[in-house]
């Protein structure tokens, strides 16, 4: 049963609890929260008073508590139904999930063994309140307690208790395989040590006291096996009926105590029981037996390799309780806490609807927001399913499908998991790439359906999917929304499922968010002009995090000593990285990575190169980082800013950077050796890795794009680690309006609605509801007109069209929605949109071959009319010569690239991140340039040397990443794919070889991977770096395979030794045959 | 059945500690053998439950031998269980407490840390709302001659004892939830209910305490006066001492375990 926050209020209603006055306990509760604020963050957070509150009075409040959490134990253990039985399941909860948190704080006792019976029975509190990864931290912030005591000279009993307390420290903590495997040896010592120990204990006892002695040795005996029992099943899943055989062992040690007087003992193991059943329960093996063999084998495969054991307890309780497997269900939309453990949870649900569609080849769509998520999540389940025989793809982020990516889409058996962007499995969907059942759509944040910029993509690709994929599942996942039966309504009506787990009591980890500023010298402490100190004050929030009183400083005078008052004081995101700094280490160990968050690219760069100037080198430099300084020298430039900064754990991470170096920053990061990442805002988007501390410059995205508070609580939602000792800190700057951060964290997270339903909102609210027919043409509505011909498309039937136009809008949420409600407002607003849609079918049908190209392009209709437009403009027809490679990217200075740029700059969807590149000055010619150079191998150094200004170095190859990656490789290689489709583009498909075809649809594959051949391209699609990819791509043509196929080259690269990639790197790379294999294995998964 | 009344030998009280020394002589001690200490000590050796326990043991693939040996031994109770159960009915009788189980009847584990009190229960009191409190005692039962007796002194002492109980806001604690482990469902669940209401609200010191010296020699005040004295100083206004001194005939105390045996056998002395 999942304990919820409303549970946590009612159990101050327990009679023990409501002995002890309400003033105290709030007392109590701050002084515990400021203890455990300390013991993370002493020597950062400074004028740090701790109330008068004494040992005792802490522990009386969670005594009181944990009399309320006994009263509960037996009905946790003999659970039947029964709202008295369940009432009491939930005070059990509650009480010991109170109490918990109050015994952590309390100082560990010397003597072993009382300490042993201290830390066992925090163990079985923690059980009982969900809260097994808080006990995992304390762990990990208390060594001491869990040392082992040595069994050196002691009596046979202890030596017993001793070693069963290194067998239950070892399951709490669960580390790895091996951790638990030896509990079987340790207990099969104790068997064999018992033939020496036990005599000498007896003989020692022998008289009065040799019964008592007796039944305690019984105790001990059924408490070490039920542990080995436990440790097992935890590897193993074996025996099945676990929950019988630890009753079993745990009743009987009970007996045995109850009879010899044996207090601490009996109630400890009281409290094990509890535990030792709630882990099981909690066991990955639990779901496996209750599921299919596909979920048993991935189960064997996540404890073996991973050292995975248990569920979280939302995962538990979306598993178990909410029915997240229950085949009946078609769309389950899942509110969960962030870190909740949503993409394992995902991994179920994928597993079960493989093993649904298994006759029929069903495959599963995993839609990531980002290019870097999509490769993140890619790898991840490679990891996991590919020991299944599961194959797991990922789709470039180009819009368009290119012929790699084509014959892998119609491929039979290539891939069961298809991980990408909602853009891209649009595109494909509309297209009817994959002619195999579509069994599930898995939406990762789903929340993004009420973004501004991709909200209305979102939906209507789930519309278009509801609409053709009769027979698709989905799974919605998304963070603090109270509306999730919306969604599930929405997407199967009645046979929605909603899984909420929003209130749920359980949390990552403990949370401090608060504002930041800076305040001058002061002359009393002997401070020097100039001289600055970091303030930070927490907030009050909606959501549950700590607040201290007062306003505390951080980390003593100047933490960015470089910088004066004058200098900090007019800079947000210097002081947000002061903050990263101060909070990053704690004396001399480190606290984990923590994040500073600038608007804008330039800003990043600023405030890294600050925080780097300020940090001594790592010592030594860790071989991982020296792997990616090496990497980014050789795809980069030896001279790239971000190499030096990596020496000192200072990293940056931003949209401009290829989705490769953001793949081994995040590495980097997960493996602890990142002080200070310098971020831009739009990481709220796309972080998906544990920090320990984030402070924001601004909410605001750029071009002044607000932060919803839902992104904001997601991001904050990262902070702190699970499994590791630290209090997560997010702070926003002040600045000049400290109210409106007040108001920001205090504003509660509202319903999720449909863009479609805001822009009409919009309307109505302006009076221009009315003109919604013309207003329609607007850029804002590009992907709804796209849905509309999409429609069209599918029936090419005006008549038909119309009359089924409001059957086809009641897919969409926002629609339905509308359609749901009864007042005048939205009957009104449905209406307008019912009636512009008919229109606009109407234009439509006037040139029906716009539509037909929108779907095959991507582009709105009224795109292709641009581009047809104006390649009808252009002073020369083209020709099937135009289009050669050699032709397009060659240096001969014939190329229509120019000329095709200068049309991409024409059509709505494109013209605006391409402008941004004109904006740097740059013409069409230039932009050819850029491409040409970019295609035919030129390294980013080369390219940002030859086509950017830039003060330095750093800030050309910015701007020269941000020109790749961002503007070229996206709307470049789109735009080019899409023209190429036109009917005047001078090519000749249907008289084309396939040979000829396949060729010509990898042209904008080319421009995305910079690379200039096809075999080049694969290998870019199997995360090849590109220094490589030609040389790679070639020897696979020449010696391995010339099928041009992603299973193929993944063969092809696993069989490749360290010795072959050092053969095959250019001559000037810095990275070693070795590297490039590491680098290769971490971005691919494999 | 009540317990027969003893005589009070001497009152050394010092406010607020009760100390009072309180004779047996042999036909009210027997009374009471036969009587409630006997229904307290009754099944002590639990021998269907011993049997229970040794076939469950080989489940746990440890070797059974010598424990079965050792269960196998001494059944009769011991004279400190006796000792414990006098107390027991003693201070139920005249202090108006509850021992909701015969802790006398459990076996005392040496090697237990720590071991609790050796009574644990209840006190009725006057009060409407919250009745109960919590009553803890501990028992020494001793024949020698001294006075006070050597029981009295050292770490496991009943002067120590007292003093860690009334002090010590662990060891209370400690005998809270073990009592709070055990009194779900109880029949006198409501006492711990109320007890434990009247604790917290107390700065944790509304309750009860009790030291009873069980001796077979003649009364002297000095087994008590001194105890009485030290555990007044700083005794909480909530907390209450009682401390007993009972005398049981001359030299009666190695005959307690044959008398209880006879008891239980034949039904009477």
């Amino acid at each position: 049963m999942t304990l919820t926050l409303q549970e946590l209020e009612k159990i101050d209603q327990h009679w023990a609890v409501q002995a002890i006055p309400e003033k105290t306990r709030i007392a109590v509760f701050e002084a515990a929260d400021k203890r455990l604020v300390k013991s993370s963050l002493d020597q950062v957070l400074q004028n740090f008073e701790l109330p008068e509150i004494s040992d005792q009075e802490i522990e009386k409040l969670a005594t009181a508590y944990e009399i309320a959490a006994i009263e509960g134990l037996s009905a946790v253990l003999h659970s039947s139904k029964g709202e008295e039985n369940e009432a009491l399941i939930r005070q059990a909860q509650a009480g010991a999930h109170k109490a918990f948190g109050l015994y952590r704080v309390l100082p560990i006792v010397t003597s072993d063994d009382y300490r042993i019976f201290q830390v066992l029975h925090l163990a079985g509190l923690a059980y009982c309140g969900e809260r097994w990864t808080d006990l995992k931290r304390w762990f990990g912030d208390s060594p001491l307690a869990i040392e082992v005591p040595s069994v050196a000279d002691v009596q046979w009993d202890k030596r017993l208790l001793y070693r069963l307390f290194d067998c239950w420290i070892r399951l709490l903590r669960k580390e790895c395989w091996d951790d638990l495997n030896q509990i079987s040896e340790i207990i099969l010592g104790l068997r064999k040590d018992q033939s020496s120990f036990e005599s000498r204990l007896i003989e020692e006892h022998i008289g009065e006291e040799s019964k008592a002695i007796a039944l305690r040795l019984i105790a001990l005996y059924h408490f070490a096996k039920a542990t080995e029992m436990l440790a097992v099943y935890m590897l193993q899943g074996e025996p099945v009926a676990i929950d019988s055989e630890l009753d079993q062992h745990f009743e009987a040690a009970l007996k045995a105590t109850k009879s010899c007087r044996d207090m601490q003992l009996e109630m400890v193991l009281n409290w094990l029981h509890l535990a030792s059943r709630k882990m099981a329960e909690s066991s990955f093996w639990w779901v496996a037996h209750a599921v299919n063999s596909k979920v048993t084998h991935f189960v064997n495969q996540v404890t073996k390799r991973q050292g995975m054991f248990e569920l979280l307890p939302p995962q538990r309780a979306a598993l178990q309780e909410q029915g997240l497997l229950d085949q009946a269900s078609r769309a389950v939309v899942i509110n969960l806490p962030t870190s909740g453990g949503k993409t394992q949870l995902s991994q179920f649900r994928m597993l079960q609807a493989l093993n649904q569609f298994d006759q029929d080849n069903g495959w599963v769509a995993y839609v990531a927001p980002t290019r870097a998520l999509v490769a993140q999540i890619t790898r991840r389940l490679r990891a996991d399913f590919e020991p299944l025989n599961i194959h797991v793809e990922q789709l470039s982020g180009a819009i368009e499908v290119d012929a790699i990516e084509e014959s892998l889409l119609s491929e039979q058996r290539a891939f069961q998991v298809l991980v990408t962007t909602p853009e891209k499995l649009q595109f494909v969907m509309r297209n009817k790439k994959i002619d195999r059942p579509l069994a599930l759509v898995v939406m990762d944040e789903a929340h993004n359906i009420e973004d501004e910029q991709r909200g209305l993509r979102i939906e209507l690709l789930l519309a278009t999917i509801k609409q053709e994929s009769p027979k698709a599942n989905f799974l919605l996942m998304m963070p603090f929304v109270p509306n999730p039966e919306d969604l599930a309504q929405w997407l199967a009506a009645d046979r929605g499922r909603t899984i909420s787990l929003g209130t749920t009591a359980w949390q990552p980890n403990e949370r401090l968010v608060g504002m930041f500023s800076v305040t001058p010298f002061d002359p009393k402490r002997d401070e020097k002009k100039g001289d600055w100190h970091l303030k930070f004050e927490t907030l009050t929030t909606t959501q549950r995090t700590i607040h201290l009183h007062g306003i505390h400083e951080v980390d003593g005078v100047r933490p960015l000593s470089a910088l004066t008052f004058s200098k900090i004081q007019g800079s947000l995101s210097a002081q947000a990285v002061a903050m990263a700094k101060s909070f990053s280490s704690r004396g001399t160990s480190s606290r984990g990575t923590s994040i500073a968050i600038a608007q804008k690219i330039p800003d990043v760069w600023s405030i890294a190169r600050k925080v780097s100037a300020e940090l001594s080198p790592l010592d030594p430099i860790p071989g991982d980082v020296a792997i990616v300084q090496r990497f980014l020298a050789t795809e980069v430039g030896k001279d790239f800013e971000l190499i030096e900064m990596l020496s000192k754990g200072v990293v940056v991470h931003h949209a401009g950077l290829p989705a490769e170096v953001l793949a081994l920053i995040e590495w980097l990061t997960e493996s602890g050796h990142v002080r200070v990442m310098c971020a831009t805002t739009t990481i709220a988007q796309g972080l998906n890795f544990p920090v320990s501390s984030v402070f924001l410059a601004t909410t605001k995205y750029p071009y002044g794009i607000p932060m919803s508070h839902r992104a904001f609580w997601n991001l904050a939602g990262r902070t702190g680690r699970l499994g590791q000792g630290s209090v997560g800190v997010v702070g926003i700057a002040a600045g000049n309006d400290p109210n409106s951060v007040q108001q920001y964290v205090s504003n509660a997270t509202g319903e999720l609605i449909s863009r479609l339903e805001k822009l009409l909102d919009e309307l109505y609210e302006a009076g221009t509801l009315n003109n919604l027919s013309t207003l329609i043409m607007q850029d804002q509505w590009a992907d709804f007109r796209s849905y509309i011909a999409h429609l069209w498309n599918e029936k090419r039937n005006l008549d038909v069209v119309i009359s089924e136009a409001e059957l086809k809008l009641r897919n969409t949420l926002g629609f339905g929605s509308l359609r749901s409600k009864n007042d005048t407002p939205s009957l009104q607003k449905a209406e307008a949109l019912l009636e512009a849609t008919r229109g606009y079918v109407r234009d439509l049908a006037k040139y029906p071959e716009n539509a037909t190209l929108a779907d095959e392009t991507g582009f709105s209709p009224e795109g292709v009319r641009t581009a047809l437009l104006e390649m009808g403009n252009l002073e020369n027809s083209l020709t099937s010569e135009n289009w050669n490679p050699s032709s397009l990217f060659g240096e001969g200075g014939d190329s229509t690239l120019p000329e095709l740029m200068g049309i991409m700059m024409k059509v709505p969807q494109l013209k605006s991140s391409l402008k941004e590149l004109i904006g740097d000055g740059l013409g069409y010619r230039k932009l050819a340039d850029i491409t040409q150079a970019w295609v035919s191998g030129k390294s980013l150094a080369e390219i940002a040397d030859s086509f950017f200004d830039g003060a330095d170095f750093t800030a050309k190859i910015s701007k020269a990443c941000k020109a790749v990656y961002r503007d070229l490789t996206n709307n470049a290689a789109w735009g080019l794919s899409a023209l190429s489709k036109m009917p005047i583009s001078g090519l000749d498909f249907e008289n084309m070889s396939e040979e000829e075809k396949r060729k010509l649809n990898n042209l904008p594959a080319m421009i995305y991977h910079g690379v200039k051949t096809e075999e080049a391209v694969l290998m870019r699609m199997s995360s090849v770096p590109r220094s490589i990819a030609e040389a790679t791509g070639s020897d696979f043509k020449n010696s391995y395979s010339d099928h041009l196929t992603p299973n193929a080259a993944i063969k092809y690269l696993k069989s490749l030794q360290a010795s072959d990639w050092e053969r095959l790197k250019p001559p000037s790379a810095t990275m070693t045959g070795d590297d490039y294999k590491k680098v290769w294995e971490k971005l691919s998964g494999l | 059945m009540p317990i027969p009344e003893p005589t009070l030998s001497y009152n050394v009280d010092s406010a607020p500690v009760i100390a009072r020394g309180m004779v047996y002589n042999e036909e009210q001690l027997n009374e009471a053998i036969s009587g409630p200490v006997r229904d307290l000590l009754l099944d002590t050796s639990g021998t269907a439950e011993i049997g229970e326990m040794m076939i469950s043991l080989a489940s746990t693939e440890f070797d059974q031998q010598q424990i079965a040996k050792l269960l196998q031994l001494e059944p009769e109770p011991k004279v400190w269980q006796v000792g414990e159960a006098l107390a027991e009915v003693y201070v139920s009788d005249t202090d108006t407490c509850i021992f909701p189980w015969p802790t006398s009847r459990d076996l005392k584990n040496p090697r237990a840390s720590p071991t609790g009190a050796d009574l644990t229960g209840f006190q009725k009191t006057e009060d409407e709302t919250n009745p109960f409190r919590f009553a803890f005692g501990e028992v020494k039962t001793s024949s020698d001659k001294n006075y006070p007796p050597n029981v009295m002194y050292g770490q496991a002492g009943l002067k120590n004892q007292i003093e860690e109980i009334k002090n010590s806001f662990h060891t209370k604690k400690h005998l809270i939830l073990y009592l709070g482990h055990r009194a779900k469902n109880a029949s006198w669940q409501h006492m711990f209910e109320s007890a434990t209401k009247r604790y917290l609200s107390s700065r944790c010191t509304d309750i009860a305490i009790f030291g009873v010296l069980i001796r077979d020699v003649l009364p002297d005040k000095s087994d008590l006066s001194k105890r009485a004295i030290s555990l007044a100083t700083d005794c909480p206004s909530a907390t209450s001492i009682a401390l007993y001194a009972l005398y049981i005939p001359l030299n009666t105390i190695s005959l307690l375990q044959s008398k209880v045996q006879q008891v239980l056998q034949r039904g009477e002395l």
